[in-house]
This record gives C-alpha cells, sequence and structure tokens, in this order.
C-alpha cells in the first residue's frame, strides 16, 4: 500500500493561558488518503480547529505545537523551515475558513487576491486565469466581480471566492474550517455542493472541520469525532452512524433534531470539562451514563472495533447493543 | 371559538435607509427596507407558532414589532383583545409583563456587571410583584426551575457557560409569569448536545406553565420539535403556514419544498427537492410580481406580474404561490 497523502502522529497544542495551561490538542493521530473526504466532527472548544491549523502550523502564539508529526506527501512539516512550509502552505494544500469576510484582504480586489495566490512564471494572462476560476466557483456576473472589493459581496459570494484563491493553486488537500456556518441553509446546500463537485473535478483530498452531523453525513468518506482535544471515535461514515462505538458520538447523534422523523430529542446531559489541568481518565466520563470507576483513571486505550473502526472507549463492547437501534 | 391571544393583522414596518446625495439630485424619498411587508397571522392561546426564514427575511423584526420594541408603520397587534400598536408607552408596562421575550445571544443580552440574582430581582422589582422576601424566595425557585441550583444567583453571567447563560436568559423571561414568550432564535449560538438540552427545557416549561410561544428559528429541524403551528417567511411575507406535521409532509411552496431539500439529514427519507441556486434579492428592492420569482424553478407569466396572496388550499394550511394551487388541483408535478 502506498503512503497516505497525510499522516498526523501524536500532534498536541497547548495555549499557556493566565489561568494555566490549555490542553487543546491532546495526541491527535489520523491519516488521510489521495481524493479522499474526512472530517473532524466535534463542539466548541474540541479541538478541532486547532488540529487544523497545526496540522499547517499556523498556531498562534502564545499556543505552541508541544508534540507530534505531520507527515504531507512523505515530507515532515513539523521539521520544515518556514519558507518552504509557506511554499506548501500555498500549494500542496490551503485552508478555506469560516468567516471568509475576515480571512480576505478588504482593500485588495477580488482579481487582485486571486492573481496573487495563482503561481508564479507561466506564460498565460493572470486576468483570464481568474476569470475562469470565478467562473468555475459559480460567481455571477464574473467580469464584474473581478473589479469587487469583498464588501461589495455577499457572504455566500465570498465564501465562493475564497474557493477561487484555493482552486488557483490546485492543492492536492483543502482544509475547510467550519465552510458554511456562517450562511444561510440554501447558500450553506449550494456551497457544499460546489465544494464536492470541484474536489471530484481538481482529485483533491478534504478534510472538513464542521460541528454539524448532518453536513458529515452527507459529504464524506469518513469521520474523527473529537472532544476535549481527542480523537474519541474514528470510522467510514456509514459504520459511524449505523454502529456508533462511542458513548460521545451516540449522544451527539441523538441530539441532532430531524425534519424527517418524529423522534424525541436525546439531550446529553452536563458540559463539556474545563481544557485547564485535565485529569487521568475519560474526559467524557462526567457526562457519560455508561462510566464507572475505572473510566475516571489511567488512559484509555484507543481500541479497534472493527474494519477501520476505533473507539476511545472501555465500554464497546456494552454500547455494541445499547446503540442497535 | 376561543378568542385568539394574538392576532397580528397587515402589519408593516419599513426602515428607511439614509438619505443620499443621488436621492436629493433626484429629488425622491429615500429608498426603505421592507423588513414585514404586510403579515397576518393569529395565535391561539396554548399555541406555538414556529417562525421560519433565513437572515434578512424579517422574522425578527416580526418579533420587535409584537414586544412592541420597534414601533411598525401600519397594521395591527390585537393582544387579548387589544391592538398594542395604540397604546401609550406608560401603558405598555402591564403588557410588557405579559409578553416576554428570550434572545439569540445570552451573553449580549445579560448584564455582566450583575449577579444574575441581581438581574432576576430587578424584573420583579421594575413590576413590583410580591414582597422582598418573596422576591427572594421566587429568584431561588426561577433558577431551579431552568435547571440551575439557587447557589448559582450569586454568580456573573461571565462564569457561566453558553447554554447555562440561555437558562438566565429564560428564568429572566419567566420571572412575570408571561402568557405569551417570543423566543428569537434562543438556539443558534449553541453547540448541537447543549441545542438539544435547551429545547427540551422549552418543552418542559411550556407543558408545565401553558405558554404561548413565538419559536423564531432559522433551522426547520429545530421548529419541528415545538410547534403546532409553522409559518415560513420570506422577503418580508409569509409564504406558507400549515399545522407542523402537514408541513413537512406535504410542504406546497416552493421555497418551503427548497428549505426543506437544503436541510443537511442524518438519514433522511425520500422526498421531492427543489435545489435553489442565487440569493434571496435584497429587501431594498423587492421583485415585483411574486417576490420569490427570481429563484423559482415554477415561475409562469402571471408570477411576474401579480403578487400572490396566501390561500387556503388545504384545511388550515395556506399558501402565496399562483401554481402550487394549480398543482394541487391537478395533483401533478410542477407545470
Amino acid at each position: 500500500m502506498s503512503a497516505p497523502l497525510l499522516a498526523v502522529e501524536d500532534l498536541r497544542v497547548e495555549i499557556p493561558t493566565p489561568r494555566g495551561i490549555v490542553q487543546a490538542v491532546r495526541g491527535v493521530s489520523f491519516t488521510v488518503e489521495r481524493g479522499e473526504t474526512f472530517a473532524l466532527v466535534g463542539e466548541s472548544g474540541s479541538g478541532k480547529t486547532m488540529t487544523c491549523r497545526a496540522i499547517l502550523r499556523l498556531v498562534h502564539p502564545p499556543g505552541r505545537i508541544s508534540g507530534g508529526s505531520v507527515i504531507f506527501q512523505g515530507r515532515n512539516l513539523a521539521r520544515l523551515p518556514e519558507r518552504d512550509l509557506e511554499r506548501i502552505r500555498g500549494g500542496g494544500f490551503v485552508m478555506v475558513f469560516q468567516d471568509p469576510m475576515s480571512a480576505l484582504n478588504p482593500v485588495l480586489t477580488v482579481e487582485a487576491q486571486i492573481a496573487e495566490a495563482l503561481p508564479w512564471g507561466r506564460a498565460y494572462s493572470r486576468r483570464d486565469r481568474a476569470l475562469d476560476l470565478l467562473r468555475r466557483v459559480g460567481i455571477p456576473d464574473p467580469e464584474r466581480r473581478l473589479r469587487a472589493y469583498p464588501h461589495q459581496l455577499s457572504g455566500g459570494q465570498r465564501q465562493r471566492v475564497m474557493l477561487a484563491i484555493a482552486l488557483a493553486r490546485q492543492p492536492a488537500l483543502l482544509l475547510a474550517d467550519e465552510p458554511t456556518t456562517a450562511l444561510d441553509v440554501t447558500i450553506q446546500a449550494q456551497i457544499l455542493r460546489l465544494i464536492v463537485a470541484l474536489q471530484k473535478e481538481y482529485g483533491m483530498a478534504l478534510i472538513l472541520v464542521t460541528h454539524d452531523l448532518g453536513v458529515v453525513y452527507h459529504m464524506v468518506d469518513r469521520v474523527a469525532v473529537m472532544y476535549a482535544g481527542q480523537i474519541m471515535e474514528l470510522a467510514a461514515k456509514d459504520d459511524l452512524f449505523a454502529r456508533p462505538r462511542h458513548p460521545y458520538t451516540i449522544g451527539l447523534i441523538g441530539s441532532v433534531p430531524s425534519v424527517d422523523r418524529n423522534r424525541p430529542l436525546v439531550p446529553i446531559p452536563g458540559t463539556p470539562p474545563d481544557l485547564i489541568g485535565l485529569g487521568p481518565g475519560c474526559p467524557f466520563a462526567p457526562r457519560c451514563a455508561w462510566a464507572s470507576n475505572e473510566c475516571s483513571t489511567g488512559d484509555i486505550p484507543f481500541v479497534h472495533v472493527g474494519d477501520g473502526h476505533w473507539s476511545r472507549c472501555l465500554k464497546t463492547d456494552l454500547l455494541e447493543t445499547a446503540a442497535g437501534g | 371559538m376561543a378568542e385568539p391571544l394574538l392576532e397580528v393583522r397587515d402589519l408593516v414596518k419599513h426602515f428607511p435607509l439614509p438619505h443620499t446625495l443621488l436621492d436629493a439630485a433626484l429629488r425622491r424619498r429615500p429608498e426603505t427596507v421592507r423588513a414585514v411587508d404586510g403579515v397576518s397571522f393569529t395565535l391561539g392561546r396554548g399555541k406555538t407558532l414556529g417562525l421560519v426564514g433565513e437572515s434578512g427575511c424579517g422574522k425578527s423584526t416580526l418579533g420587535r414589532c409584537i414586544l412592541r420594541l420597534y414601533d411598525a408603520d401600519r397594521g395591527e397587534v390585537r393582544f387579548d383583545g387589544v391592538d398594542l400598536m395604540r397604546v401609550t408607552e406608560g401603558g405598555l408596562l402591564p403588557y410588557r409583563r405579559r409578553i416576554q421575550v428570550v434572545f439569540q445571544d445570552p451573553y449580549a443580552s445579560l448584564n455582566p456587571r450583575q449577579t444574575v440574582a441581581k438581574t432576576l430581582l430587578e424584573v420583579l422589582d421594575v413590576h413590583r410583584i410580591g414582597s422582598p422576601r418573596e422576591r427572594g424566595r421566587r429568584v431561588a425557585q426561577l433558577l431551579t426551575q431552568v435547571g440551575l441550583s439557587p447557589g448559582d444567583g450569586h454568580k456573573y453571567p461571565g462564569e457561566f457557560s453558553g447554554g447555562q447563560r440561555q437558562r438566565i436568559g429564560i428564568a429572566r423571561a419567566l420571572a412575570l409569569e408571561p402568557e405569551l414568550l417570543i423566543a428569537d432564535e434562543p438556539l443558534s449560538a449553541l453547540d448541537v448536545s447543549i441545542q438539544a438540552q435547551i429545547l427540551q427545557l422549552l418543552l418542559d416549561l411550556r407543558a408545565s406553565l401553558g405558554l404561548t410561544m413565538i419559536f423564531i428559528s432559522h433551522d426547520l429541524r429545530v421548529v419541528r420539535y415545538l410547534s403546532d403551528e409553522v409559518a415560513v417567511m420570506y422577503l418580508g411575507k409569509i409564504v406558507e403556514r400549515a399545522p407542523t406535521a402537514e408541513l413537512f409532509a406535504r410542504p406546497q411552496h416552493p421555497y418551503t419544498i427548497a428549505l426543506l431539500s437544503a436541510v443537511p439529514e442524518v438519514g433522511g427519507a425520500a422526498r421531492e427537492e427543489i435545489p435553489i441556486e442565487g440569493e434571496p434579492p435584497s429587501a431594498v428592492r423587492i421583485p415585483r410580481g411574486c417576490r420569490f420569482h427570481p429563484r423559482c424553478p415554477w415561475t409562469i407569466a402571471r408570477c411576474l406580474q401579480e403578487s400572490p396572496d396566501l390561500k387556503g388550499i388545504l384545511p388550515g394550511h395556506t399558501v402565496a404561490c399562483h401554481v402550487a394551487e394549480v398543482r394541487l388541483a391537478v395533483g401533478g408535478p410542477p407545470p
């Protein structure tokens, strides 16, 4: 088997604060294959965004990557000098953020920002390339939009421009951090359809960071469910929804409202833990219906529970029957 | 039939844009944002109306007009038989007690420099409810009612998580034992697992207190759990209204169908889908004829000329669409 496109191994991020050190990412490992769609799912503070930033080495000080490795196309990004890293960020993979307004430059036109991202030293008209990219991301009236500034665009159009900028480098991997969270539902559906279409066209791999299991269900191949800085469960998407093997995943699925099924909601009691001074044991134990004494001591192993399916839980045997319905 | 608790008739609220140089040069009146553009509905006691639509459709403005946080330009807001639009500012206090609101951002709507107990006491003080000692007891009771402990009263809003803050926002709204509760996107700022908790709390409170509610949300999934009836808004108007189960089973307006098809569902049954392209036009330049026609896949000539009225096409089910009427009559797919 060939090496994966991206291999993240035991990644750790710490953020010192006046109250103590926030352990934002606590030993995250996963791989992404070429052309694959992979989702990092979790609620606020689960560490999903920070994991993404750490992969690109875009953790803002005083936050710092305190351990682990990121192998992309055979190179360890953790050891790469900043200059080479810059090249990979621009070419090999790119990130699309939740809020395009703050990611775009407010004083440059759309054309200038796309042109800036285009590779140097090729014989073509930068303007034609920019125009072509705007067409591909479905911007209406692209000739006029080239001269527009970000504030003149709607939220959905800004996200399309972000995608055009991302595609300018023909990346092998696209990281999308909640790309549709700030958008209305009909616009969200448009942007998601666009991302899927572009991904096929360009043969890119995609890491989608999201809190929305509904989006995950429709878009991805594999899912990692994150909680308190760790991956709690990792599985193929169909497997995860049909046979969840972690209590948090079961709780998350039970919390999602549905327009189709008239089933009662099953909320997870309690709130996520403070990431400062996390003790040993499972961070979900205080909210877990299956938890017993052994859950709050020692490290919880990431156990293999099925084909490509892993769960960080001591009670996976009990869960198999519980989640059957 | 008993008199409805709330009756809104032809409500209109336009916001004028700033007077521009161009306006002056052309000697015309400044343009207006037609946020609420003729909305009517009634709401029976103990019922919950879900008000759904995307940003800019006017759902929040409508809620604020009912609360008289905005003064509407035209129309009537009859609450328990009294037109609130004609009540003077001084005469509103008793109605402010009977109609309460929960906002989206629980942090922005709580005073960060006041303990939670003080915030709740203030509400009781303003409306002179009970003796000082009774007020203290009531605060403890309210906190318990929303799933916090009486001891939490000594803390400041900053010491709570988002979900807990929303519980405080709900406690404050319930302090005056309102008859009508307007909840404006109360779940939107919360994480999924916390959202489900607050949704459950609202369901429990409504059952135990017999509240009448207007639940404003952009999320059809959430609305389904709380509402007896759902009204879908687009660019300042209600385009479809039906009992909840009916609306989800047999949506008639193309915009409702489009909204339902855009919801990313876990699982999800087969249903008619309309993927819509384009974005809603600005509420400053509302299209002539049917306001949805530029994005509508069903458009016929009539839609460009004539704005459709809300018409009853099935029992309890009203729709503002020229094509839906015909479509229902012939029982076929769109023309």
